[in-house]
This record gives structure tokens, C-alpha cells and sequence, in this order.
């Protein structure tokens, strides 16, 4: 099934749409906690929360999601449930009707990203990956960041599918629930390893060549495939708001220093995973995050188990030496901005200083999680960017 | 030193100490001065004492915003910040506001009954009906009339045109916002103009950061009431002086007044929202009720739509500001601050060239601190361990930050300072130090250095002392 593209979830034609395209944009998260999750939903009088829940049971299980529980109050749900809750923002509403379920599920199963297809990585891991826009159109790879749910790089797809055929992955061995043992040996959580799951992406698609874009971390994982596979390979790259390991070459925000320990610390053991989880349970762990997003940026701590194997996959990345990819001679796009607090623009300006055939280019203003929201002024900076290196085909010759 | 000299100087200190007539017992350890508070000459400290023993604290913290006031707080710069506006600023008394004997005063939006402990000692024998929705706030309030040995009614309700259950939000690190109104987009705006005004303000993104940290919200559910109708219920039938900080709910409340408690309400004073017209319909609806009224803004608020609102009934006796009390009453005793200048000062002069307790804290026994375990607040430096916490937490908060009564949150720690404090603690003391979630579990600096202590691996390190 082909996804629509122009389908947001704010776009949808009513509120039971979008509740539905809320619930598919949350999968992933709502799948990997412990059930029950418990939603809070807003009352009014006269109005039960029965009918919330009865709607709610007929949304998740038409969208294959375990189901949630509604309750009046907020107090006592943890981190997870709130961000759900929040995202959601679940009312007792008469004016809701479960009229035409069937068309409010198929425009949520159809929105994008879609259904995932599941590709083998080149050592036997699952990836649950997505594709949309033409298939004989000219091949763009997203690169996300670490353990983020697809429903974050949703936002490009959109935007790049018109034109291109977008495809994307969600990081290996914290999403698919499969192959435990695999994932945790160190040498499948190495960067190389990840990388190479980039390549494995495309192949499962029948893709030869691509433009990636990489976001945050996704950047050193986009640049470390470039210089490894090729310019055959990867044709090309966008690096967007990067975040580098790069030495005494260039600082590193509060932010990266702190996630590094984290990882460090998660990546010990499940159990020193779970004292930090329990930490990162609290309600205050949302106070920094964007409501619209949180849903995914609280994905890595959503059990003790995928924070032990977040840091480890991604304790990899931030700890490889982004140094060594700088030969990659693809042309290349660098982005980043003053405002970014998170992945500090020097890493940015120093990777675009050495690649040989680099742009860089500094936003006049946004932080980091901006550049995740593809809005027009960024989709403009990355079109015009692939005017001028063109970009490979679509299918494999 | 040798431990016999250690010890009969403590012995002396504690004699020294409990010669000062506010302490009625004390003993020293670990550098730290543990007092009892004399009930007659220190009974404001005294009573805090108690209300500690028996747990009456919960959740709140003992905050000194002046030399002559301690009141239990949430977060300390927020009581800090209303007692610049209704002490030292005075807000509400002014514009021709007074108050009789015995007043009858509703401090409608009382947060933590800084208001209400601005009329008590205003006006001696003063009835006050503190309304305030959020239950912490609430408590406080308690707290604080029981500290001051005030008789204060607490509704722990909001004031609006009916009786209802309401959304509400409540900002735990930003309680004077919280609100059935509230807007995180408007409410930011207001903190950030507010926040750019102050001598120290940050810039930037370090201004968002700080603005956006102190508006994490919690949604609730509240229960409302009339004024009218708490009137009614607590035999209300005059009120001298009604008081409104509701934030954004103020009009609300004025539409909750009927017929017959209009002509029975004296005087008002109110923060007003100046959003859509507001200020200006609420000066129209208080001057068709037969009020002479004002507004003005606080020089601090100039960049946020807040204004104050004074009204008065032409008819309403003026009383002489003179015959009202405007200062601290003297049987209150001193402040926990105070007391600990008057005390190093005396230990100097008794013991010349010996440096005076690090710390003093205010126990209700000592028998309490002779178990080290039970010590209030833990002890302070014993071993390098403790002194590695110290140097980290003294990095992240500032070195007047190193108290055992020191709250991680309420120094503006969150999930990624904690990351960075355990990190960091990691790398000078070794792995499993702490457990993560400890450090909200046990929050303050003392009970978490006494979890360092306690983690110590094997054997005594070779700078510990012996």
C-alpha cells in the first residue's frame, strides 16, 4: 500500500481522524511500554468517560495497538503516559460519533509513514523500514537519530515524497522486539554496524544510489555510510544539525556531555538502565520537551531495556571519532545554527571545514528540534541543494 | 587535636550557645550547631520546630525572605518574590486601603499566605479567609498560620461565577502563575517581561530555558464556589477588605458577588489581567457599584499586562495607618538567620580564633542529634566522599548551595543535571555511588551525601580521618 502524502495528522477531517492519526503516530511508543498504559482524558459534566474509552478501544484495535485505559486524572501516570496523554488530549466530546470507522482507520493506516516493511540488515537484524513518493523517482535516505520512532522524520517524508522516493528506518534492536541476543553483542551496536544498515535499506528497497540526510546523530551515521560505501553508493549527503564526536577539534554543548554520560551509564547493564528510567519515569523528565514531539524523544527511556540498548547503540555513535569520515568526497550539505543548544555548531562548522567537497550553511535562527520539523524555509535550503548535485535513480539498474 | 580537646571544646560551645536566651538546648557535631528554640524567646523558631517533629512540614521548605519573617515555602524564590511585593513594597496597602480592628478580610488566590500574614500583622484580632485551590499552596498556608499563631480559616477552593468543578494548571516551580485560566503561550510571554525586569535578568535562549522551565504544568481538576456563598458558609457580614490574585480568574470572581454582599464589601484590592479590555471593565464594574477606584503597575510588571486595582467606598471610615501594627511582633522572636549571627557573634567573642559552627539548624530535641542517623538533614563532611558530593554540588549550584537542607529541585536540578552529577560522581568515586532515581527519592544535599557515605565500597580511604 502506497502511503498518501499530503495526509498530516493535524489535517484530518475530523476529531476522530485525528485521534486516529494521533494513536498510529505513537505506535511505536504505545507498543514498547508495558500495558496497560493509562491515558488521561479531560472531563466535562454530563459527558462519561465510557464513551472515550469505548471510542479509544475501537481506534486502537482497528490500528493493531494494545489498548490504553482511560482515567480522569493525571496525577500518578508517569512519564510515558503523559506525553501519550498530552499528544492525544483525549475530551469527553459529544460531538465525536464512531460514524465511518472504517474510512478514519484507513486514512490512519494509510497517512504517512505507513505500513513498515521489514528488512534484514546485512548481519540478520530486523529493521522496520518505510518508504514513500514515486518509485522511479530519484532516491532520498533519511537518517534519524538513535532509537527515534519513524513519526519524527514523518515531517521530510512529507516533504520530499512529492519529488523523490524517501525511505527511512527506525534504528536496529529497539523496535522490533526480535532478536534480543543480536543487538546487545557489541559488534552489532557498533557505528559500523548501523551504518551499514543504511545500505541494507536501500537494497531491501532495490535502490542503487541515494541522497542521505542525516539529522543529529543521524548525520555521523549518513556520514560514516558515505565514506565507507561510496559515491556509488551515496551520491551524496545532506548533514543536518550534526552531532560529532570530533576531539579536542570541537566543543561539545552541556547537552552532548550529559547524554554521553547517560549513555555510558545505560549502556553498563539492564539494571543501571533501570535506575535511570526510573528517573526519567518522573513527570518533570517532559518539562523541556516539546508536547508535540515528546511522544518521540521519550521513546530510548520508554523501558529499562531499550535504555540499556540505547546506550549502547547510540553510546557507539557518540563516542566514534567522526574525524575519520571526513574524507567522504560525495558533495555534501552542512546545516546548522547559533541557536542549536544541543549539537554544538562548531562540530558543524569544523566536519564542513574538512569534508573536501562540503557547503555549509547557517540558519539565521532555530534550535535543534526545528530542523526536524521541515518546515518550508528548510525544505528550500535541501531542494536547492539537490538541484545542484542532481541525485541518482530510483530502482537498482 | 586530640578527640579529648575536640570534645571539650564542643562541650563549651554547647555552653556558650545555651547561654543565649532563645536556645534551650543545643549540641554540636560534625561542625554542625543543632538548636532548640526557647518557646518563650524564640517561639516563632520553636514552633517551627514542632511542626517539623510531627511531619507537618510534607513537601514544603522553611524559606527567611527578611531578618524578621520565616515562613514554609515552595519554592524559595517565589517567597523571596512575594515578600518584596506585599512586604517590602507593600502593594496592597495603598491607594487609601486600611484596615480596623478585628477586620474582616478575604485573601482570595492566597498562594502561600504571604498576604495573610501581611494583615495579621497589620491588624491585631483581624478574621481572615484564606481561598487558595491548589492543595500544596493550601497546606502552606496552614503551615504558616500555625507558625505564627494566627486563627486563619482555609478554603482550599478557587472563587468563581458559580459552583463547579474547573480545569485548572498549576505550575509547581511557578505556583503564583497557576490558574483555571492559564496559557502557556500568554503565561510565558508574562514570565519573560517579568523575568527581563529584574536587575539579574538572563538573555537569550538561558531566559527561555529559565521561562519555560518554571511553566511545566500539571493539569487539574478544582472544585469552585461564590464568594457569595463562602460569605454565607462562614458567616461572613462584612468583609473590610477582599484581596484578589487569581490570575486571569478575576472578573469571575466579582461576577460570584450578589446583590446583598455587594453593599457589604468595603474595599477591594486585586491584580488584573489587563487582557481584551479587561482593566477597563473592571474599573466600570467596580465604580457602578459605588466604588472610588484606582489602578497603577508595579514598576516590575511594566512589561507584563498586570495592573493593581484599589478600590474603596467613598463612605468607608478611614482608619489611622498609625494605630495599625507594621512592624514584626516582638514575641515572634528572632528568625533562624538572626539567631545565627547573634550566635557566631557570641562564640567569637568567648572563644577568640576558633572558627564558630559551619552550620546551625533549628531541632526540636537534641536527643536527636545524637544518633548521627536520625541527625536532621544528615551530616556534612565526614569523608572524601562527602567532600566529592560537596565539590560537585557545589559546581552545579553555587558554593552557598552546600547545605544539608539544600533541595536538588528546588536549586533547579532536573533529569540531565542529575546525569551530570551522577557522571561526574562516577569519575571521582567509582561506579554505583549512587542509584539514579535517588536523587529525587532523597533530594536533599544531606540525605544524598549520607547515601554516598553509606555506598562506600571497602575499607577507609586514605585521606578519610581515622
Amino acid at each position: 500500500m502506497t502511503p498518501r502524502v499530503a495526509d498530516a495528522p493535524e489535517q484530518g477531517e475530523g476529531s476522530l481522524v485525528r485521534l486516529g492519526m494521533r494513536l498510529n503516530d505513537a505506535g511505536s511508543l504505545i507498543r514498547a511500554v508495558p500495558h496497560p498504559l493509562k491515558v488521561a482524558a479531560t472531563a466535562r459534566a454530563g459527558l462519561p468517560l465510557t464513551a472515550v474509552q469505548r471510542r479509544l478501544d475501537l481506534l486502537t484495535r482497528g490500528l493493531g495497538l494494545p489498548r490504553l485505559d482511560v482515567v480522569a486524572e493525571p496525577g500518578g501516570l508517569w512519564a510515558v503516559e503523559l506525553a501519550v496523554s498530552r499528544w492525544l488530549a483525549l475530551e469527553a466530546d459529544d460531538a465525536l460519533t464512531d460514524d465511518g470507522l472504517g474510512d478514519v482507520l484507513h486514512t490512519a493506516l494509510t497517512a504517512l509513514p505507513g505500513a513498515p516493511t521489514l528488512v534484514r540488515s546485512h548481519d540478520g537484524s530486523p529493521l522496520r523500514c518505510w518508504t514513500a513518493g514515486p518509485e522511479d523517482a530519484p532516491a532520498i535516505v533519511l537518517v534519524g537519530p538513535c532509537g527515534m520512532p519513524v513519526g519524527l522524520m514523518v515531517p521530510w517524508m512529507r516533504a520530499l515524497s512529492r519529488s523523490f522516493r524517501v525511505v527511512t528506518w527506525e534504528s536496529r534492536g529497539l523496535f522490533t522486539g526480535t532478536d534480543r541476543d543480536a543487538a546487545v553483542r557489541p559488534e552489532a551496536c557498533s557505528l559500523a554496524a548501523q551504518a551499514g544498515d543504511l545500505a541494507a535499506v536501500l537494497d531491501g528497497f532495490g535502490i542503487g544510489r541515494a541522497h542521505a540526510i542525516g539529522l543529529c546523530g543521524g548525520a555521523t551515521v549518513a556520514l560514516a555510510a558515505a565514506a565507507t560505501s561510496g559515491a556509488e553508493r551515496i551520491t551524496s549527503l545532506s548533514l543536518w544539525h550534526g552531532d560529532y564526536e570530533l576531539g579536542s577539534a570541537a566543543p561539545k554543548t552541556v547537552h552532548q556531555q550529559d547524554m554521553t554520560a547517560l549513555l555510558k551509564m545505560a549502556s553498563r547493564s539492564v539494571s543501571a538502565a533501570s535506575g535511570l528510567q526510573r528517573m526519567m519515569r518522573r513527570p518533570e523528565a517532559l518539562d523541556n520537551l516539546r508536547p508535540d514531539i515528546a511522544h518521540h524523544l521519550i521513546y530510548p527511556y520508554a523501558t529499562p531495556e531499550i535504555l540499556h540498548r540505547y546506550g549502547l547503540l547510540n553510546g557507539s555513535i557518540m563516542a566514534a571519532d567522526s574525524g575519520a569520515f571526513l574524507s567522504a568526497r560525495q558533495p555534501a550539505l552542512v546545516v546548522t545554527s547559533r541557536e542549536d543548544s544541543v549539537a554544538h555548531p562548531a562540530g558543524s562548522e569544523h566536519v564542513a571545514a574538512r569534508l573536501p567537497r562540503a557547503t555549509l550553511a547557517f540558519r539565521p535562527d532555530g534550535d535543534h528540534l526545528s530542523a526536524f520539523d521541515a518546515a518550508p524555509g528548510l525544505v528550500a535550503i535541501e531542494e536547492r541543494f539537490l538541484q545542484t548535485v542532481g541525485t541518482g535513480e530510483g530502482k537498482q539498474a | 587535636m586530640t578527640a579529648q580537646v575536640e570534645s571539650n571544646r564542643a562541650a563549651a560551645a554547647v555552653s556558650a550557645l545555651c547561654a543565649h536566651p532563645a536556645v534551650a538546648d543545643a549540641a554540636v557535631r560534625d561542625g554542625v550547631a543543632y538548636l532548640v528554640p526557647d518557646p518563650d524567646h524564640a517561639p516563632m523558631l520553636h514552633r517551627a520546630a514542632g511542626i517539623e517533629a510531627d511531619g507537618g512540614l510534607g513537601t514544603l521548605a522553611w524559606h527567611e525572605p527578611s531578618d524578621d519573617l520565616r515562613v514554609a515555602g515552595v519554592n524559595r524564590a517565589e517567597s523571596d518574590f512575594l515578600y518584596r511585593e506585599i512586604f517590602a513594597d507593600d502593594t496592597y496597602f495603598r491607594s487609601g486601603v486600611t484596615l480596623p480592628p478585628g477586620a474582616v478580610v478575604v485573601d482570595a488566590g492566597a498562594n502561600i499566605g504571604m498576604f495573610t500574614l501581611r494583615v495579621a500583622r497589620r491588624v491585631r484580632g483581624a478574621r481572615i479567609i484564606a481561598v487558595e485551590p491548589v492543595a500544596e499552596l493550601a497546606a502552606a498556608v496552614e503551615v504558616n498560620a500555625r507558625l505564627h499563631g494566627l486563627e486563619v480559616t482555609v478554603a482550599a477552593l478557587g472563587l468563581g461565577r458559580a459552583e463547579a468543578d474547573a480545569d485548572f494548571t498549576f505550575y509547581p516551580k511557578n505556583t503564583v502563575m497557576s490558574g483555571g485560566f492559564a496559557d502557556s503561550a500568554e503565561d510565558l510571554a508574562v514570565l519573560r517581561a517579568y523575568l527581563l525586569t529584574d536587575d539579574r535578568a538572563e538573555s537569550g535562549r538561558q531566559l527561555e530555558r529559565l521561562a519555560t522551565d518554571r511553566l511545566s504544568s500539571v493539569r487539574r481538576s478544582i472544585r469552585t464556589t461564590t464568594l457569595s456563598r463562602l460569605a454565607r458558609e462562614h458567616g461572613l457580614d462584612r468583609i473590610d477588605l477582599l484581596k484578589i490574585d487569581v490570575e486571569k480568574a478575576e472578573v469571575e470572581v466579582l461576577e460570584g458577588i450578589d446583590e446583598a454582599l455587594w453593599p457589604r464589601i468595603d474595599q477591594i484590592v486585586m491584580e488584573v489581567h489587563d487582557l481584551g479590555g479587561r482593566l477597563r471593565s473592571v474599573v466600570g464594574t467596580l465604580r457602578a457599584r459605588g466604588f472610588e477606584v484606582t489602578s497603577d503597575q508595579d514598576r516590575r510588571l511594566v512589561r507584563t499586562p498586570c495592573f493593581n486595582v484599589f478600590a474603596r467606598r467613598p463612605a468607608a471610615p478611614v482608619w489611622d495607618a498609625a494605630t495599625e501594627d507594621t512592624g514584626p511582633p516582638a514575641q515572634d522572636g528572632p528568625t533562624q538567620r538572626i539567631l545565627e549571627v547573634q550566635l557566631k557573634e557570641m562564640l567569637r567573642d568567648r572563644f577568640p580564633g576558633v572558627e564558630p559552627p559551619a552550620r546551625f539548624e533549628v531541632v526540636s530535641a537534641v536527643g536527636h542529634v545524637v544518633d548521627p542517623a536520625t541527625a536532621p538533614g544528615g551530616t556534612v563532611v565526614r569523608t572524601h566522599r562527602t567532600q566529592a558530593l560537596a565539590a560537585i554540588w557545589s559546581d552545579l549550584f553555587g558554593p552557598d548551595s552546600v547545605r544539608p537542607d539544600a533541595n536538588f529541585f528546588d536549586l533547579g536540578g532536573d533529569s540531565l543535571t542529575a546525569v551530570r552529577m551522577l557522571g561526574r560522581l562516577e569519575d571521582a568515586l567509582g561506579e554505583d555511588t549512587l542509584a539514579p532515581d535517588m536523587i529525587f527519592t532523597l533530594a536533599t544535599f544531606g540525605a544524598l551525601a549520607d547515601a554516598v557515605e553509606a555506598s562506600v565500597p571497602t575499607g577507609p580511604h586514605p585521606d578519610d580521618p581515622s
